[in-house]
């Protein structure tokens, strides 16, 4: 390396330095939100969906005056599935005076990667789509969430009206044990399993994420003579369990909860979905104005179904957007209190309403399936 | 933690992890898994915090001693094995550690260990790299150090002075798997957590990327390597899973041009050089 080489990197590090980082400085009268995602990585899918329910939110707002009389801006940066990554990103939107509020991280893991930070934190955090079983004593006093929760009692109360409409006696159970999200609707499952169903357990499976050849689970779960699957891993591995369990025979139903509502599943295993049932609070079929609006400018920008975390994350933009009006100014603290004391606020993915810290206290699922045309409708 | 200290804190602890792989590599091996001392360190820390109580700095030494202990062992199983095939054996080893510690409910499982006490924060790991520097600098200057470049330049010359090559060997890979495990014990109390995916081979071979490319000569030139190549990505954050293609070609650069990375001993003596030129001039006289 020549002397002026040398230099010239050396003399760049200090640059690198100044400008480390990609936030963005705002501008005068922009109120700004940290936005946590991965948009990269293998849980990707979810949170390309979530970033356009983010987008339809931000851009019907600003349409409509911003908010406060200024331009709302999400700040969205990728978690690359990496909780590392969503921790080191929560920090620095905490360090940034001027983030009021942050939305996401998505999903479970990063959910709980975060809770011992979150917990320093003077800010209001909306984990978006993350449906793991928590007391309200687990959250830390900033943390919301912004998800239908998979409860004992919920999926129990499912299993039961789908096993009734679709006539399902025995089911098997599959779990990605890498998973955090997974593990925890599969224990919501066999709990719910104990409060007493007409259903029966018969066949429980894990696999690990990145795992491609299901044979010889799906077989265990044939020889079981299971009616119905309940998959409750993401979408990367029930695209090729679905289809790898039809080829062998499995005429069941595929059953699941909101992991299971995403769109690229349907399209990429085409007729061997149906039928394919999953328990979900959005239903793009609502006549309820703020859905029939959302679906509205959804399908005008993006032309395809809409999924449940993309409604998740307009939810969760536009509660920030009702506590900011609440709280009266882009104050980090007159936010979060606000946030806290959130009523009957009239989501897409139903009404929300907070009690000072942790879940919706109001949760309502819809029963979906996949219909003829491969969009969810009802279950009959 | 402001947003200073949540870009420096990573990198400071990669840069004691590859201090680590640069006192390995001083002896001529190659460690293509040197994460796994990262995952034990960690996994050990993490532990003994959350499962024992015991405060953060004897934590941290769990995790330095359990990663040198499993090195030592390690090292004298495959003492025998040259150059590339000791390579392929660390990556072995690391893979079937990542399946181990996966399958492992005590351990978490593949979903990691959580709740390890919040206790490292910048001043910490600005700490630990400076004792980290201290030791490497006591190293190169010591006996044991000039024992291992021996080793490495001729194992057979070495012995004639009575060095033991076993012995010096696993001393340097227990020295340099010490380091890893306290750069995986500060990383699980930085962020709360440990899980398999922190000992990957992704993270191995970046620790070689930073090594290579800085410099593996000089201990500046693996601080160098890990400082750019860190700092870059949060100027190219939309890379993302290009990170390592763009590294790749980096490497595949360097390598060409620079085969012994970017900072090496005349390079070094060029900085000096362009810093005091007299006090050069003056030495290439005498010299």
């Amino acid at each position: 390396m020549d002397r002026r080489t040398l230099l010239a990197v050396l003399a760049s590090a200090p640059g690198m330095l100044a400008t480390r980082g990609a936030f963005a400085a705002p501008l005068a009268g922009e109120i700004r939100i940290g936005g946590l995602a991965f948009l990269t990585g293998r849980f990707s899918s979810y949170g390309v969906e979530a970033q356009k329910g983010l987008k339809i939110a931000v851009d019907t707002i600003n349409v409509g005056g911003g908010i406060l009389g200024r331009k709302l801006v999400v700040d969205l940066q990728d978690t690359q599935s990496d909780s590392a990554q969503a921790i080191s990103l929560l920090r620095r939107f905490a360090g940034s005076d001027d983030v009021v509020a942050v939305v996401g991280p998505i999903g479970t893991p990063d959910m709980l990667a975060i809770l011992p930070v979150a917990a320093q934190l003077d800010l209001a955090i909306l984990s978006v789509g993350s449906q793991k079983t928590m007391a309200k004593s687990d959250f830390p006093p900033d943390l919301f969430r912004v998800c239908l929760i998979g409860t004992p009692q919920l999926i129990r109360s499912v299993l039961d009206k789908v096993a009734a409409a679709k006539n399902i006696k025995r089911i098997g159970l599959f779990t990605d044990r890498s998973n955090d999200s997974s593990q925890a609707e599969s224990k919501a499952v066999r709990d719910a399993m104990g409060l007493g169903t007409g259903l029966e357990l018969v066949a429980q499976e894990t696999y690990t994420s990145g795992d491609k050849d299901f044979s010889v689970l799906i077989g265990k779960m044939l020889r079981a003579n299971v009616d119905a699957m309940y998959l409750s891993g993401t979408t990367n591995e029930d695209v090729i369990i679905i289809p790898q369990a039809r080829t062998r025979g499995f005429k069941g139903v595929f059953l699941g909860g909101a992991t299971l509502t995403d769109p690229k599943i349907v399209q990429l295993v085409g007729a061997a979905a149906p039928p394919y049932v999953m328990f979900t609070p959005f239903d793009a079929r609502s006549d309820r104005p703020v859905v029939v609006d959302f679906v509205a400018a959804y399908r005008k920008a993006y032309d395809t179904q809409v999924a449940t975390y993309a409604a998740y994350a307009y939810d969760a933009v536009m509660l920030v957007k009702n506590a900011l009006i609440r709280a009266g100014a882009p104050d980090r603290k007159a936010v979060l209190a606000a946030m806290g004391t959130t009523k009957d606020f009239q989501g897409v993915t139903g009404d929300y309403s907070f009690d000072g810290r942790g879940d919706n206290t109001t949760p309502e699922p819809y029963i979906m399936e996949v219909g003829p045309s491969g969009t969810f409708i009802p279950m009959k | 933690m402001d947003i200073l200290a949540s870009v420096l804190v990573p990198v400071l602890i990669d840069a004691i992890a590859v201090l680590g792989l640069y006192v390995i590599s001083a002896s001529g091996r190659l460690s293509a898994g040197h994460a796994v001392f990262f995952g034990i360190g960690g996994y050990a820390s993490g532990l003994v915090s959350t499962r024992l109580g015991l405060p953060p700095v004897v934590s941290l030494i769990a995790g330095i001693v359990l990663a040198a202990v499993v090195a030592v062992v390690f090292s004298l199983i495959s003492d025998r094995l040259s150059h590339w095939f000791f390579a392929v054996a660390t990556l072995a080893f690391l893979t079937m550690m990542i399946s181990l510690v996966s399958g492992l409910d005590a351990l978490g499982g593949a979903t990691g260990l959580y709740g390890i006490p919040l206790a490292v924060g910048l001043k910490a790991t600005v700490v630990a790299l400076v004792l980290a520097i201290g030791v490497v600098i006591v190293f190169d200057r010591s006996r044991i150090g000039r024992a291992v470049r021996a080793i490495r330049d001729s194992e057979l010359a070495a012995q004639s002075l009575a060095i033991n090559p076993t012995a010096v060997r696993a001393f340097a890979f227990a020295l340099g798997a010490g380091f890893a495990g306290l750069a995986g014990g500060l990383w699980s109390h930085s962020i709360g957590l440990i899980k398999p995916a922190d000992m990957s081979i992704e993270r191995s071979l970046l620790y070689l990327i930073f090594l290579y490319i800085g410099g593996a000569d000089l201990w500046v030139g693996a601080l160098f390597g890990t400082f750019l190549l860190s700092l870059l990505p949060e100027l190219l954050r939309f890379s993302g899973a290009y990170r390592l293609v763009m590294f790749g070609g980096l490497l595949t650069v360097v390598m060409i041009l620079h085969p012994a990375g970017l900072i090496t001993r005349l390079e070094l003596d060029r900085l000096k050089a362009l810093i005091r030129p007299a006090a050069a001039a003056r030495a290439r006289e005498v010299g």
